[in-house]
């Protein structure tokens, strides 16, 4: 601790809590499991020795892409050509900027087949149309000409099919602080929707409602949320948060007796929370308004 | 010779549950990042305007700590140490990204709370605390971080930061003066409303 002299001044650092915000111990965990698998990539990166000088394999990697480099250039024209003959809507949407050739003649053979599977994997990942999950209805201000094109880092972040739901919750935490809020939204939902019954979709039915309430003016949405994670887990690790979550969302949507049942159901449950006190303030407030006139 | 033997310096000696995860146990190295994680929040959140980035950065600096934990010796505190590639990182990362960092600063709602930990009213202390270092210029609050959190002194500052002296001393000076004069305008503007 020190001091700054004329007023109370302490800097304390320890693992106590503050300043930084309270976490949850699943939040904690998700930080530090998400670190652990970043972390052998990186670390391997580390160890591994600085690159000896070969001033002929450079030259021979030269003169092995300058032969490459035209071949690959004229091949990848006639498949361009052959695609955009077929679909190119298609193609754009998968992440493959067409270019012009105009001279490239059209390949006699059909659009090849594997560039449609990636373009349903990105719509399934994007589009604001999918099928609900858990009963979330959709926001009204989320049109899908409000969707961020699908360019590098975007298409980094939506995770393949076969992510983990650990990858996808850092996918969407990584969106999350982006701002990118309704893709991450979605990427939480899909998380949910993918690996039902995980620690990790129940992380991500929280999360979501709190980006609904918070970001997307979706107060419907997030209660939906909260409350289906309060039901999947009624004593859960977020089971405070998506409390105090359906708190706020009853509030947003002005419904007083419903605001005021889930105050009263949060200081029963919660007495020791830091937001009980709030709480307590705030059901006085409510019962005051229901009585007076 | 018992002179010699007296001077003789002991070996450092790094603490077990830290050996174990230098070793690759990764119940250990799970262990260790959980520990070392509420203080590495606090850190950072010392160090950056708002608790948006916190918990990104925090992970990041996991993963930093991790990569440069078989390359820690036992000289000095381990928590010491954490909190040196804590606080690069951190300000590297606010260097990297303050010219498209404008936007206002956020706070959570204190939406997530977890059981147990410190006092109420010490942690309400606290987040008042940094409130108030948000209002300081990022070059300001990271001198006064590094000088009262980490009790750096002005010449590791200078190395750290890569400025001069001079600059560093300034720094502080300014920095303890918009403080205290925050601090008056706050508690008057307290008074008044009372």
């Amino acid at each position: 601790m020190s001091s700054v002299s004329g007023f109370r001044f302490c800097l304390a650092l320890d693992a106590q809590a503050g300043p930084a915000s309270r976490i949850s111990r699943a939040r904690t965990m998700n930080i530090v499991s998400a670190a652990m698998e970043r972390e052998p990539t990186s670390r391997i990166d580390l160890r591994r020795p600085p690159p000896r000088g070969r001033p002929w394999r450079q030259v021979a990697l030269l003169a092995a892409a300058a032969f490459v480099l035209p071949v690959t250039v004229v091949a990848g024209a006639v498949r361009l050509a052959a695609i955009r003959h077929i679909a190119p809507t298609t193609l754009f949407i998968a992440g493959r900027t067409p270019v012009a050739h105009t001279e490239a003649k059209p390949a006699p053979q059909p659009a090849p087949r594997e560039v449609e599977a990636p373009v349903a994997h990105v719509d399934e990942a994007l589009a604001p149309n999918a099928p609900a999950v858990v009963d979330v209805p959709r926001a009204p201000e989320t049109p899908r000409a409000h969707l961020p094109m699908p360019v590098a880092p975007r298409a980094a972040a939506v995770p393949a099919v076969s992510a983990s739901p650990q990858d996808m919750l850092q996918n969407a935490n990584d969106l999350r602080a982006q701002h990118q809020w309704l893709a991450a939204t979605q990427l939480y939902e899909k998380t949910l929707r993918t690996f039902p019954g995980r620690a990790e979709a129940y992380s991500a039915m929280v999360a979501a409602g709190v980006l609904r309430l918070d970001q997307l003016g979706d107060p419907r949405g997030a209660l939906a949320l909260f409350s289906s994670a309060l039901r999947a887990r009624p004593q859960g690790a977020l089971a405070e948060e998506a409390r105090w979550g359906t708190i706020q969302a009853f509030r947003v949507l002005g419904d007083r007796p419903s605001e005021r049942a889930a105050l009263q159901e949060f200081v029963t449950l919660h007495p020791q929370s830091l937001l009980a006190s709030r709480a307590q303030t705030r059901l006085r407030e409510v019962r005051g308004e229901s009585v007076s006139p | 010779m018992l002179r010699v033997v007296s001077l003789a310096v002991a070996p450092p000696s790094i603490p077990p549950r830290v050996r174990a995860a230098i070793e690759g146990e990764e119940t250990a190295v799970r262990d260790l990042l959980t520990e070392i994680l509420p203080r590495v929040r606090n850190l950072v959140r010392y160090l950056v305007r708002g608790d948006e980035e916190v918990d990104d950065i925090a992970q990041d600096a996991l993963v930093a700590v991790l990569e440069d934990l078989p390359g820690y010796r036992g000289e000095g505190r381990f928590e010491a140490w954490v909190d040196r590639i804590v606080a690069r990182l951190t300000i590297a990362r606010i260097r990297k990204r303050r010219f498209f960092s404008k936007r206002d600063t956020q706070y959570n709602s204190d939406l997530m709370l977890a059981s147990g930990g410190a006092a109420a009213d010490e942690y309400l202390h606290r987040r008042e605390m940094v409130q108030m270092l948000d209002d300081l210029p990022i070059e300001q609050r990271h001198v006064l971080v590094l000088h009262h959190a980490l009790d750096l002194t002005v010449p590791e500052m200078a190395e750290e930061l890569g400025v001069p002296l001079e600059t560093v001393r300034s720094r502080l000076r300014l920095a303890k003066a918009r403080l205290r004069t925050n601090a008056t305008e706050s508690a008057e503007d307290g008074g008044s409303r009372q």
